[in-house]
This record gives structure tokens, sequence and C-alpha cells, in this order.
């Protein structure tokens, strides 16, 4: 296969090179046939139709284009790219309620009135230690949390 | 991790603020020779380790992306050790414990602040991964410049970065002395400077030829090792003094808790609270933070590391109770380290503590987990900082047909120009510059928040609108810091209420207030350029 200046069989996974240009697509786009197309409607896309773009790619997706794409991605150069954006399309709607919990942490660490005191102590340590010890726990724990219910 | 050690507290603890700069040295103590074999076989095999690293899944380090990012090929338990040995460094675990012990309560900010940092990092972070890699975006400014489509407001990102890193490469050197010092080598002034000298040599040397492997493989070693310390020590000393409860008793109790503000003012209350929150959004804006980011394998990889890094968390809390254990047995009485506190001030806190309680050669292991814990966040530091030079000024603005091999050379010299003036800057001046300059940048660094952080969510900030607004932060932000004699809360007056807090977070409530103001005056007169970045890049 021809390639341009600077690309390199070796590093083709173009998802590592940067585009040189000033903008738009990147620059193995013209040999990666059918996947430049995506690319190319991809890039046209900006914050304020997210929603309708999401929606576009997914019926996309849905009406036949996938197995292309797919099919195309692993014999091209960009390889098992697409698999896991495909699987967080799957994800239940309003699983992201989860991620209100890790506001937790915030309101209990921010409000500093509330621990500054040294009873109730544990163990002869003053509350206001062993308090902010337990809420690294207690961060943590949300954290896993939240993790396995958005995975 | 930032810290902003001295400068933390609230009006009234000024007077130990001040006790808490190094000054120059005096002679310490005898060469604790045992300590010291202990320290350098161990510094021997970390250098192996480091050069050995470079074959350690193996890649062709002429590509930046593999010699700064490891070849994003670290997974989750690799991802962190690195990035805990990034974040908690060996001036957090040498300055939070003096803080301590100088200033009492205060100093445990470090915990909520590391608390806070997680749930920033399981929220934001996997989006801007997951573009980083679908772009090959290698630092915080290539995303900007992607996403904004403005060299200039990249470029303001990248010279943030590397200007607030310098500082920070510099303090770990502060660490690397003090370590230096409890080993009894503080005392001809020559000797020590001469171990600074070669500790550096030697990082400077792995770093060039392994790239981010090197500390990497050296975080694994150097994290076990100070969690087997910081155990040990929070066994040991507690059963010595005769339980926790009598450690505590020992603390004075304007030390034992935060004062409780009087008058028409939030007083420590809104310090502490600002300096965690402000700290913990400012830590990830780090170029070195993003780049153990970065290299994680997956985006699986960075939101796992949310829930398991916190141990690192815990493990500084405890650290930092060693600071008030220091305090409690009256350490800095000890006829032999009083000249150690004479030199190195609270800072030798957790040196004379160890001595105090363990065997020489466990003091070995322990100072070499703090020595070590030096290089490994400096020369990711040093990598994240050539990184952005490479790709945002020198390839940006001066060489825009660089290869592969020239740009990854570029870097290689970079880092190297980096850590030798960090080196130069600890030799020739006091370290309280640094300790100043390591504020200004994290209040210089948070400005880039809009643009990165906001950033990954919605490019609705008009980018000249930002450059305007980080302009305004850095300079208010600086002047507040300066006004406040370097410390790092500044007394904002609102009506008749006083509202001390961290001078970084209120800079950057007024880079957000210019660019969300200038934003819809600046959009209908200034051509945006295309997004390179697509919605689903962010979830991939």
């Amino acid at each position: 296969m021809p390639l341009p200046n600077g690309v390199t069989l070796e590093t083709s996974d173009c998802k590592y090179r940067r585009g040189r240009g000033e903008q738009g697509i990147s620059p193995c786009a013209p040999f990666l046939g059918p996947c430049s197309a995506l690319r190319l409607q991809r890039s046209r896309t900006t914050g304020s139709d997210r929603s309708a773009s999401q929606a576009r790619q997914r019926s996309n997706l849905d009406s036949g284009l996938k197995t292309h794409i797919i099919r195309v991605r692993t014999n091209g150069l960009l390889g098992a790219d697409l698999a896991p954006s495909m699987d967080n399309k799957k994800r239940k709607p309003g699983s992201n309620w989860w991620y209100l919990l890790l506001l937790v942490p915030f309101v209990g660490t921010l409000w500093v009135p509330f621990y500054n005191s040294a009873e109730p102590a544990w163990a002869g340590i003053p509350f206001f230690y062993w308090y902010q010890m337990l809420m690294v726990l207690v961060g943590a724990g949300i954290t896993a949390i939240v993790y396995f219910a958005t995975e | 991790m930032q810290l902003n050690e001295g400068e933390i507290t609230g009006p009234q603890q000024s007077a130990d603020e001040q006790e808490l700069v190094l000054t120059d040295y005096s002679p310490v103590q005898n060469v604790n020779w045992i300590a010291l074999i202990v320290f350098a076989l161990l510094f021997g095999f970390i250098t192996w380790l480091g050069f050995a690293a470079a074959h350690w899944r193996r890649g062709d380090l002429n590509l930046l992306n593999e010699w700064g990012l490891g070849g994003r090929r670290f997974g989750t338990l690799v991802t962190w050790f690195l990035v805990g040995g990034d974040l908690y460094t060996a001036y957090t675990f040498i300055a939070v414990p003096a803080l301590a012990f100088g200033a009492g309560a205060v100093a445990f900010f470090a915990v909520p602040y590391t608390i806070l940092i997680y749930p920033i990092l399981l929220v934001v972070f996997p989006r801007l991964w997951s573009v980083c890699h679908r772009h090959g975006y290698i630092t915080a400014a290539d995303f900007v410049i992607g996403r904004f489509g403005n060299r200039w407001l990249a470029l303001a990102i990248a010279v943030t970065g590397i200007v607030a890193t310098m500082p920070y490469i510099a303090l770990q050197l502060v660490g690397l002395q003090v370590v230096i010092g409890g080993l009894g080598l503080g005392g001809e002034g020559w000797l020590d400077e001469l171990s600074l000298v070669i500790a550096f040599i030697i990082l400077a040397a792995f770093t060039y030829s392994s790239g981010l492997r090197a500390p990497a493989a050296i975080a694994i070693v150097k994290d076990i090792l100070i969690y087997i310390t910081a155990l040990a020590a929070c066994i040991v000393i507690p059963i010595e003094v005769g339980g926790f409860g009598k450690i505590f008793a020992a603390i004075p109790a304007q030390k034992l808790l935060l004062a409780v503000p009087h008058g028409q003012s939030t007083g420590a209350y809104s310090g502490y609270a600002t300096l965690a929150l402000g700290s913990a959004l400012a830590l990830f804006l780090y170029p070195h933070s993003i780049t153990g980011i970065l290299s994680a394998s997956s985006r699986g990889a960075v939101r796992r590391n949310a829930a398991l890094l916190p141990a690192y968390s815990f493990m500084l809390g405890l650290l930092t109770l060693l600071g008030l254990m220091a305090f409690a047995l009256g350490i800095d009485k000890l006829p032999e380290f009083v000249d150690g506190f004479k030199a190195f001030k609270s800072n030798f806190a957790v040196p004379a503590l160890l001595l105090h309680t363990f065997p020489s050669w466990f003091v070995g292991v322990a100072f070499a987990a703090i020595g070590i814990g030096a290089l490994v966040p400096a020369a990711i530091m040093s990598i994240a900082a050539a990184n952005l030079f490479t790709r945002n000024i020198y390839r940006e603005f001066f060489h825009r047909d660089a290869s592969d091999k020239q740009e990854s050379q570029m870097a290689k010299w970079m880092s190297l120009i980096v850590k030798f003036g960090a080196l130069i800057f600890i030799l020739l001046l006091p370290s309280q510059y640094a300790i100043q300059l390591q504020l200004l940048g994290g209040i210089w660094i948070i400005q880039t928040l809009p643009a990165v952080l906001i950033g990954a969510y919605t490019r609705w900030l008009n980018p000249w609108a930002q450059l305007v607004g980080w302009a305004v932060g850095i300079v208010t932000g600086t002047w507040m810091a300066a006004a406040m004699n370097f410390s790092a809360t500044f007394p904002l007056l609102l009506g008749a209420w006083t509202f001390p807090g961290y001078s970084a977070l209120y800079s950057l409530a007024l880079n957000l207030i210019v660019a969300v103001v200038l934003t819809p005056l600046f959009n209908p007169v200034s051509k945006l350029p295309q997004d390179q970045t697509a919605p689903a890049d962010y979830q991939a």
C-alpha cells in the first residue's frame, strides 16, 4: 500500500497519529476507505447537535451499516477500535443517576463545622481525625459502587 | 500531589508558617552507615530497574507515544502504582506531616483534598482518556487544539503546564535533601549536594533512555516500600507511646482542631474547605497527572483506579498523623535531632521520627522509599513537561514537519533540560522560592480548567474568551498570593463578611465569569474552527 510521508506501516494504528493539518480529518483518512466517510461525518458534528448526532449514529449502526463498519474497521487500520463504543451504546438509560452519589463525599468533607470537634472520640482519636479517615473509605466505597453500577 | 506547604493556614497560624521554610544547612549528625548502605543498595536496584524498563512491554522508543506515554499499555494495577507514585510525592510525605507537626489540624486538609479528587477522576477522566486515545493526543494542549482549534489557547495551556511543573520538580529535590540529611550526609555541605547530583544524574539517564516505563516500573518498588513504612510506623509508634489516646492528649487544644471562626469571618473553615476543593480541582490538570492517566491501557483502567487509588489517601492520612506523633514525642527537643531541625525545620519531623523509632536497616528502607518517591514523580513531571514542549511549542510553532523520531528526540532532550533546571534552582537558590513558586503553580494550573475539564463536556466557551479569562485568572491569582505574602488563602471581602479562601479557587471563579461573559460577545466576531472530536469519541 502506498503510504504518504510520515506514515509507516509499523505505526499504522492511525489513532496514535495526530492531525498534521490545521483542522478536519485524520491524516490517514485517505487510505481508510469507507471508514474515512464515517470520520468525515463525525468530525462535522459539534457540541450543539450532540444528541441529534448520537441518535443519527445509532440509527446508522442499526440500519445495516453496522456490519459494514465493523468489517472495515477490523480489516482496516483502526483495528478493534470501534468495539468499546458499541458496548457503551448498550448502557441502560437512567443509569447515570448513580453519579449523583458522588456528591456525598463533597458534602461530607466541605462542610467543615460538622466535623471540627474532638467529640465523639473513638479509641482516643478525636472526631475530626477519625471522621475524615472514615470519609476516605466512604469515598472509595462510593466510587466503587458508582463504578459497578455504571459498568 | 500539590501542596502549599507552610502556606496553608489561616491568618492565626502565620507564625508557624514562617518556621516551615527551609534555610541553609548546618551540620546534622554522624553518618548512619547501615541505613546509608541499605539506602544505596535500594537506589542501585531501582537504577538497574529504570534502565531495564526500556525493554518492558517493548515499543519503539523513537515514537513520542511510546517514550512519553509508555505506549498507553499500562493496565489497572500498573496504573495504580504509577498514578499513586505520581500524585503522592516524596515532598508530600515530608511536608504534610511537617505541617501537622508545626501547625496541627490544618494539615489534615490533605485528606478531604485527596478524597475529592476521585469522584472527579471517575466522572471526567474516562472521557478525556477516550478522546485522547481515539485521536492520539498526548497532552492536554493537544486535546485543546483539537477541540477548540485555537493554537494560542493551546499554547497558553502548554506554557502554564510547563511553568507550573518546574517548581514542582524542584520541590521533589527538597524531599530528597531532607532524607539525605537524615542519613547524616548533610554535614559537609558539598556531600549532600554531591548525593543530590548523583541521584539526579541517575534520574535523568533512565528517564532519557526508558521514558515513562522507567518511573512506572520504579513506582511499583517505591510504593510497596512506602506502604510498608507507613504501616510499620503507624503500628509501632502508637504502641511505643502508649496508644493514640496519649498521642492526641499531648497535642495542645489550638493545634488539635481548627480555630472556630469569630466575628464576621468564615475563618479557618472556609480556608480549609476551599483549599481541599481547589487543590482537588487543580491536581488532575497538572501535566504529570494527565500523563499518568493517559498512559492507562483502557478507559476501564482509569475508572477502576478511581475506586482503588483512595488507598493512597488513607496512607497519607496515616502519615499526617506521624507529624502529630512526632510532636507528642517532643522529637525536636531530643539532643540528637536538634541540628537536623535547625537545618530542615519541621520537614525533619518524619525523618527524625523514623530514626528515633526504627533500627538502622529499616531507616534505610524507609528513607529509600521517600528518596525513590522523589525520583518517580520528578521523572513523570519532566516527561510531561517535555511532551508539552515538544508537541505544543516545538512542533506547533517551530517545526511543523518534524518526524516522529525528531519529535521524540526533542522530548528526550527537553526532559533533561527541565530536570537540570530544577537541580540548579535548588542548588543555587533558597528552597523557599521553590515553595512559593509551587504555590503559584497551583494557582496557574487551575486556570486551565475551563479548556480541559469543561472542554471535555462542551465547547460552548469561545476559545478567545477562555484565553482572556485565563489571563485574568493568572494575573489576579498571582496578585492575591503576592498580596498575602505567598500565603495560599486570600481574605475575600463580600459586604461585611470576610471569606478567607484558597486564591486559586477565587481566581478560577473570576476566570470563568470573564469567559462566560465574553463568549456571546466574541462568538459573532471570531471564526469558530471545526471541532476535530465527535461526541462518540468521548465514550469510546
